[in-house]
C-alpha cells in the first residue's frame, strides 16, 4: 500500500484509506503488557457501525468525550466523524482529593459546548454522570450504552471540508473554557504540512506516545496524524507514564519505534528515573525524531536526557524542537530534522533593556541568554513579529508573534468576544507568545499573555485568583497570580493575597485552605504570600497589574529566598522590600 | 486492629516516605496535598510504590476521594479487598 501523507480532504477519507492497510493502534498497560490491538481496518468498521447509531443526535451536534487513553475513545471519536458530529475531547486527569474540582471543570465544558451526548470509559463514567446532572445532555454513558441506541440503515453524508472536525478545550481557563473550533480543512492542512515538511515520514516509521488525548500534541499529532499517515502507534496511558516513565523507553526499545514527542518535562522526568542498569538493556538507536513542544524548551533538560540515554544509542540529533498551539490545530514550525537543538546565544542585558536579540560575543561583559530554534514556519503560514503598537518588527527584534494560515481555527465556540481578542477580521491570530526571527528561523522568548505553563499544562492566573477570592476573608481583586522561575528552570506558581487578618493561626489556616483548593484543582504546589491591604499595584485604570505584582514580589524576596520558600507553606510580608516572617 | 489493616497503612507510609524523603512524622488526618505540599509528580511516585508493593492497581476515582493519609489508606484497603 502506498504511503499517503495526510493528503485527504477530511478525516473520514483518511481513515477509509488507512483501513486498507495493516497498521493501527496498540495499547500497553502500566506493566508494559500489550492489552489491545486496534487496526485501522477494525477501527473504521466499528466507528461506522456506531456512527449509524449516533446520527440521531443531529448533524453537527457536540459529543463530549472524556479523553482517557483507551480504544473506546478512538471508536467514539471516529464514530462522531462518520456520523458528522463534533467530538469534544475533555481532560481525563484527577488530582489527589480532586473529585469536586474535576467534576466542576467537566461540567463547565459539557455545558459550554452544549453537548448533546457525553461519553466516558468505566473509570470516569461516574464522575461524568455527576458532572452532566441537570444539563440538557440526551445520553451520558460508556460505549456499551451508546451501542444500545437505535440503529439507522445508513450513515449520513460524510463531513464536508468546511464542517468542524472537533472542538478542543486546551486554551481556556477552568472558569471560562474556550473551545477552539477546527474544521476538517484546517486540521488536514496542518497535518499535511507537518508530515511532509515538518518531518517527512517513511514506511518504516512507527510512533510511540504517552501524550494525553485531550492535549493538541496527543490528539492532533498522534490520534489524527498517525491515522492520516497510516502509521502504527504504541500507546501508554499518561498516568502510567507519569508513574513509570521508564516504560516509555523500554517499549520504544522493544518495538524499535522511530518517533515520539514529549513536552520538555517528560524528558526531564525520564532522565531522573533512568539508572545505568536500565540503559544496558535498552536500544534506542532506531529513535530518529524525538519531538519537543508545548512549553518553553530548557536545553539543559534535554541534554540531561541525551547524556543518560547515550549508552542506549540515543542520538541528541534526534531532538526536534517545534512550536504550535491548539488555535492552529497543532504546529506552526519545526526545527531541522536530524540537526538536534540549535541554540542562538544573545546579549541578555541588551535583550532586557531594548528587546533586541543581538548575538552574544564570547567574553563580552554581558549576560548570555540562550534560545532554542523552532525552525522556519511551515508552508502555508505567514508569521509576523509585531511591536505593541502593531508595527512590523525586523529580524532580531522581540515582539508578539502573529500568524495567518488555513490551519487557524474558526474561533472559540460560542465566544465572540474572546475570539475577537485573538483573531482579527482578516484572520490574523495573535498568539500571545513573544519571540524573534533570525535568518528566517523563529525563536520563542516568552509570553505576552498572563499564562502559567507548569509541566506542559496551561494554567490561567485568573483561576488561581478566583480560588483565593472564594475564601471568606479574601475580597474580589485581593489576589494576584503569576509565575517565577525556580531553581532548575521550572515555572513556580505564586499567589499573592491581601489579607486584613493579623492572627498567625488564622493566616496559617487560610494558607492551608488555599493550598488544598489549588492542589485539588491543579495538582501543583503554589507559593502563597500574604500581604497587607493596598499592597497590590494597580494600573492607571484601577485594574490589578499581575506584571507589577510579580516585579514587586521579586523585589521583596531575593532568589535564594524564593527557592527556599518553594518548600515553605507560605510567606507573610509587610509589602515592603524585606519579609518580616515566614 | 487486624494485621491486614496494619500492612496497608505501613505500605502507604513507606510509599509516602519514598515519594517525599524529607517528610517528618505524619498524622493520619494530615492533608497530603495542602499540608505536606505533595505535588502531582510526588503523588504519582507514591501511588506507584503502593501499587508495586501490594500488587494492585489503584483506580483514578480512589485518588479523587483521598484528602488525608487515612482516606488514602481506606481507599487502598477497598481496592486490595481488605476493607
Amino acid at each position: 500500500m502506498d504511503l499517503r501523507l495526510a493528503v485527504f480532504p477530511t478525516l473520514t477519507e483518511a481513515l477509509d484509506y488507512a483501513a486498507q492497510g495493516q497498521t493501527g493502534f496498540n495499547y500497553y498497560n502500566g506493566r508494559g503488557d500489550l492489552t489491545t490491538v486496534l487496526p485501522y481496518s477494525e477501527l473504521r468498521e466499528r466507528a461506522r457501525a456506531l456512527g449509524r447509531r449516533l446520527q440521531g443526535l443531529g448533524r453537527g451536534a457536540r459529543v463530549a468525550l472524556v479523553a482517557h487513553t483507551h480504544p473506546d475513545f478512538m471508536v467514539m471519536f471516529y464514530a462522531c466523524q462518520y456520523a458528522a458530529l463534533v467530538p469534544v475531547p475533555l481532560p481525563a486527569a484527577i488530582h489527589l482529593g480532586g473529585h469536586e474540582a474535576y467534576v466542576r471543570h467537566l461540567r463547565q465544558m459539557v455545558s459550554d459546548c452544549k453537548a448533546a451526548a457525553a461519553f466516558a470509559t468505566s473509570d470516569f463514567i461516574d464522575l461524568l454522570r455527576e458532572a452532566a446532572t441537570g444539563l440538557p445532555v440526551q445520553i451520558t454513558g460508556t460505549l456499551a450504552d451508546f451501542d444500545q441506541l437505535p440503529d439507522h440503515a445508513q450513515l449520513p453524508e460524510p463531513p464536508r471540508a468546511d464542517e468542524l472536525a472537533y472542538l478542543q478545550y486546551t486554551s481556556g481557563s477552568t472558569r471560562f473554557p474556550r473551545g477552539t473550533m477546527i474544521t476538517q480543512a484546517s486540521v488536514m492542512h496542518n497535518l499535511e504540512a507537518i508530515f511532509n515538511h515538518g518531518f517527512r515520514l517513511t514506511q518504516e516509521d512507527r510512533f510511540f506516545s504517552w501524550l494525553p488525548y485531550y492535549h493538541d500534541m496527543g490528539l492532533v499529532g498522534i490520534v489524527l496524524g498517525c491515522m492520516a499517515t497510516q502509521r502504527s502507534v504504541d500507546f501508554l496511558g499518561s498516568r502510567e507514564f507519569a508513574m513509570r516513565p521508564r516504560l516509555w523507553l523500554k517499549l520504544m526499545s522493544q518495538n524499535r519505534a522511530t518517533i515520539s514527542f514529549s513536552p520538555p518535562f517528560g524528558y526531564a522526568l525520564a532522565a531522573r528515573r533512568i539508572t545505568p542498569k536500565d540503559t544496558e538493556s535498552l536500544d534506542l538507536s532506531a529513535w530518529r525524531v524525538a519531538g519537543v513542544g508545548a512549553e518553553m524548551i530548557h536545553p539543559e533538560w534535554l541534554e540531561a536526557f541525551a547524556t543518560a540515554l547515550k549508552p542506549a544509542g540515543f542520538k541528541p540529533s534526534a531532538f526536534l524542537p517545534s512550536y504550535g498551539m491548539a488555535e492552529c490545530a497543532l504546529a506552526v514550525s519545526f526545527a531541522t530534522v536530524g540537526a538536534g537543538m540549535q541554540i542562538d546565544s544573545v546579549d541578555g542585558d541588551l535583550l532586557s533593556d531594548t528587546a533586541e536579540a543581538k548575538p552574544y560575543v564570547e567574553g563580552a561583559p554581558t549576560r548570555r541568554k540562550d534560545f532554542v530554534s523552532c525552525g522556519p514556519p511551515l508552508p502555508g503560514f505567514e508569521v509576523e513579529v509585531r511591536a505593541e503598537d502593531g508595527q512590523l518588527l525586523p529580524e532580531r527584534r522581540v515582539g508578539r508573534i502573529h500568524l495567518r494560515s488555513p490551519s487557524v481555527m474558526n474561533g472559540y465556540y460560542n465566544a465572540p468576544e474572546p475570539t475577537a481578542e485573538v483573531l482579527s477580521a482578516d484572520r490574523w491570530l495573535n498568539t500571545g507568545d513573544l519571540g524573534y526571527f533570525a535568518n528566517g528561523v523563529l525563536y520563542l522568548t516568552g509570553r505576552a499573555k498572563d499564562l502559567l505553563i507548569i509541566n506542559g499544562r496551561n494554567i490561567w492566573p485568573q483561576d488561581l485568583e478566583s480560588l483565593a477570592e472564594l475564601q471568606p476573608e479574601v475580597r474580589p481583586t485581593d489576589a494576584s497570580a503569576f509565575s517565577v522561575s525556580g531553581s532548575d528552570g521550572t515555572e513556580v506558581a505564586v499567589l499573592v493575597v491581601q489579607v486584613r487578618e493579623n492572627d498567625p493561626r488564622e493566616q496559617a489556616e487560610l494558607a492551608d485552605r488555599l493550598h488544598e483548593a489549588i492542589s485539588q484543582e491543579f495538582g501543583i504546589r503554589c507559593l502563597i504570600e500574604l500581604v497587607p491591604p493596598h499592597t497590590l499595584p494597580r494600573t492607571s485604570s484601577g485594574k490589578l497589574s499581575r506584571r507589577g505584582t510579580r516585579k514587586d514580589f521579586l523585589d521583596r524576596h531575593d532568589e535564594e529566598r524564593i527557592r527556599e520558600a518553594a518548600y515553605l507553606r507560605f510567606l507573610v510580608s509587610d509589602g515592603g522590600r524585606r519579609p518580616v516572617a515566614a | 486492629m487486624p494485621e491486614a489493616t496494619d500492612k496497608v497503612e505501613r505500605v502507604v507510609r513507606e510509599a509516602l516516605k519514598i515519594a517525599c524523603p524529607d517528610i517528618g512524622i505524619v498524622d493520619g488526618n494530615t492533608h497530603l496535598a495542602s499540608e505536606l505540599g505533595l505535588d502531582s509528580a510526588q503523588v504519582m511516585d507514591m501511588i506507584m510504590e503502593i501499587e508495586d508493593r501490594l500488587d494492585i492497581s489503584i483506580p483514578v476515582a480512589a485518588i479523587a476521594e483521598a484528602h488525608t493519609l487515612n482516606d488514602l489508606c481506606n481507599s487502598v484497603r477497598r481496592v486490595a479487598g481488605e476493607a
